[in-house]
């Protein structure tokens, strides 16, 4: 005599909403009811038991007759015209689970969707109520268009780690100013899948820039091709009054620099700057100069220096020996300095001679 | 007369009034004392004291600040961010995907700023383009392009990371054979014989040249320093039978990873005393990319800062 199968396995569901159970019957008389057994697997008690009439292959469950967190079996059978009923079908053993959460954490959906790099180790968290182990999990990434760009291989955090669980994923080589799509599959030991749905993000990051030029020459002796460029990279620091390092600099309109406040006392170039020559072309551009002040101050390194001083009416350049034991001095024609105005300092030190020039900009 | 020095100059430089102060090298500049709007500094005096602004960094420039935001000086912005590491790239002018050819782990406390560096894995008469990529904070910057460039030289090369050898006498590189392995199957039953190939596809070649090592020179119109070419001649043959991969190039535009096979063969010269004719085969052993090269121990990337030698580029 025929029995019905349930479709095993029963993928792991939550009790809170109602669940369809699928079976197999065939070759036995017109089914016109099924009656479907559960059983809670610790005590055998006995938790649902119901018929239902209907022609369907299926047996739905309704929400909340299951408690989450709980092992149970079913069994099923099938009732026919004139009261005829089937010999149960085999158990089938399932679990009821709540759902399962995964938050990608280190998205900045505060500001626009943001991560600040170009390489990025995703972090998401998974949460789970009745502590279910995780088997696996993977990430996925998303082009601009919900085109999947890349899976990620599986990760298996181990059966020991009990949720809350810290999945992780490094991502590299993302484009500038793209929108990206990251989702986040996990799949926990008793088979229950979740994800965390495709979630936007936006790289934006700065990315360093070289303004030299290289270039490339032929060497016929060698067979080979000679490379050259200058790149330096040269960072300044403001210091205040006190000697302390200045963190955040503020600028004027992202134009100027204003050494004339009370709490900037000077800027240094110094890691990074170097000429090892005697001779170069100095130019700078600023208005408002204290006047009786030293502007630019270039140092050697026994102590020799070269000093742009404003004086009241014309710019003077002097020169120092070892710990200023000689002097040296040069200054530009007579004029009048005037606020607000810009002027190009120029200085140029040529056989060990300097020129100095003063020009007013014309605006 | 002095020359260079002007007891009536415009700007009073004369050596009667003024004491020359001998400065040799510069290292530290400070500003202050007013609101600064540019500033820029040039190891080259051709450039004239003209109130024209700077438009870009030149080869001998030493500083460049815009206080635009930032306290950027240099050559390479990156907000702020410490350049880790650059690169040197290059591929064929026709060609999409950039081969990385040396990296340089940078570190501007060096005060190192000029950069120079010899590429040695090319083909003749191909057309190549450079490019440096900088990171910083594992960020991959922005490309600065060279002009495009073909490389032309003579004879054949041998080279690996740290040598370079020349052939250029009497070269004769002999047939090259491609070897693609296969077996005719003749079976009995059948009129025509069944064909089966392996999946082998690389070149095997061999080059015959006279070594004269590259300062060796003919004294008495027919003889050579011996010594020196022995000296030169065994450097070649230790190089030759190190069993280390190899870039092979030569005038016919063949560059290829080898590695030598079978045995080198040195030929004395019967007039001239000291030099020989060298010969030796060659088999191809991979493709020239980033990966096969750093495999091989030819190119050097993400490592620290040991191989580095005096210039900045591991090459």
């Amino acid at each position: 005599m025929s029995r019905p199968m349930i479709i095993a396995p029963i993928e792991t569901f939550s009790a809170t909403v109602s669940k369809q159970i699928d079976f197999l019957y065939s070759g036995g008389p017109q089914a016109i009811s099924s009656h479907l057994i559960v059983e809670r697997v610790s005590n055998n008690a006995i938790v649902y038991n119901a018929t239902i009439s209907t022609f369907n292959l299926f047996h739905i469950i309704p929400a909340n007759s299951l408690i989450n967190g709980v092992e149970y079996r079913a069994r099923i059978r099938v009732g026919g015209a004139n009261n005829f009923w089937t010999d149960f079908s085999d158990w089938v053993v399932f679990k009821a689970l709540s759902p399962a959460t995964v938050v990608v954490t280190n998205i900045d959906t505060q500001n626009g969707d943001k991560v600040y790099n170009q390489s990025i180790l995703f972090t998401a968290l998974y949460t789970q109520p009745e502590q279910e182990p995780l088997n696996s999990y993977r990430f996925l990434l998303y082009g601009s268009r919900r085109n999947l760009i890349q899976a990620y291989t599986d990760q298996f955090p181990g059966l020991q780690s009990s949720p809350p669980l810290t999945l992780t994923q490094q991502i590299d080589n993302l484009e500038n100013n793209q929108v990206y799509f990251l989702e986040v599959l996990t799949l926990s030991i008793s088979g229950a899948k979740s994800t965390s749905g495709l979630v936007r993000f936006v790289p934006y990051y700065l990315a360093p820039k070289i303004h030299t030029t290289i270039v490339p020459l032929n060497v016929k002796e060698e067979g080979s091709i000679s490379l050259s460029a200058n790149i330096l990279q040269l960072i300044g620091k403001v210091y205040g009054p006190d000697g302390a390092l200045v963190s955040n600099v503020e600028f004027i309109n992202n134009e100027f620099l204003d050494l004339t406040r009370i709490d900037y006392n000077r800027a240094v170039f110094e890691e990074g700057f170097s000429i090892n020559q005697s001779d170069f072309v100095l130019k700078f551009w600023v208005k408002n100069m204290v006047i009786g002040e030293t502007l630019l101050t270039l140092t050697t390194p026994d102590n020799g220096s070269v000093d742009v001083i404003c004086a009241s009416n014309r710019i003077i350049v002097e020169k120092y020996y070892q710990s200023k034991s000689l002097l040296a001095r040069y200054a530009t024609p007579v004029l009048t300095i005037r606020n607000n105005v810009i002027y190009m300092i120029g200085v140029m030190q040529r056989h060990q001679m300097i020129d100095v020039v003063i020009v007013e900009e014309v605006s | 007369m002095f020359i260079g020095y002007d007891f009536f100059g415009p700007l009073g430089h004369g050596s009667a009034f003024i004491t020359p102060v001998i400065h040799d090298r510069y290292t530290a500049l400070k500003v202050a004392n007013a609101i600064y709007n540019e500033l820029y500094m040039d190891g080259d005096t051709t450039l004239a004291l003209t109130p024209e602004r700077p438009t870009q960094w030149n080869y001998r420039t030493v500083a460049h600040a815009q206080f635009n935001g930032a306290l950027e000086a240099g050559s390479v912005a990156a907000n702020g961010a410490q350049i880790d590491e650059i690169r040197i790239q290059r591929r064929e002018t026709n060609g999409l995907a950039w081969l990385d050819v040396a990296t340089m782990k940078y570190d501007s406390s060096l005060g190192q700023n000029f950069y120079h560096f010899s590429d040695r894995y090319i083909k003749n008469h191909a057309n190549y383009e450079y490019s440096l990529v900088p990171l910083a904070a594992n960020i991959t910057g922005h490309r600065v392009l060279s002009n495009p460039i073909t490389p032309e030289f003579e004879g054949v090369f041998l080279a690996d990371r740290d040598a370079n050898y020349r052939l250029i006498y009497d070269i004769e590189v002999e047939s090259i054979e491609h070897i693609t392995a296969n077996a005719v199957l003749e079976p009995l039953n059948s009129q025509y014989p069944i064909v089966v190939y392996g999946n082998s596809n690389y070149m095997k070649l061999s080059v015959t040249a006279l070594f004269v090592s590259p300062s060796g020179e003919v004294v008495d119109g027919n003889h050579m320093n011996v010594k020196q070419e022995n000296v030169a001649r065994a450097a070649l043959m230790d190089f030759l039978k190190n069993r280390k991969p190899k870039i092979y190039r030569d005038m016919h535009g063949n560059t290829k990873l080898v590695t030598i096979v079978d045995n080198p063969k040195e030929e004395p010269h019967s007039q001239i005393f000291g030099i020989a004719k060298i010969s030796f085969s060659l088999v191809e052993i991979g493709p020239i990319n980033t990966v096969t090269l750093t495999r091989t121990g030819l190119l050097q990337v993400w490592k620290g800062l040991e191989q580095q030698d005096a210039t900045g580029w591991r090459v």
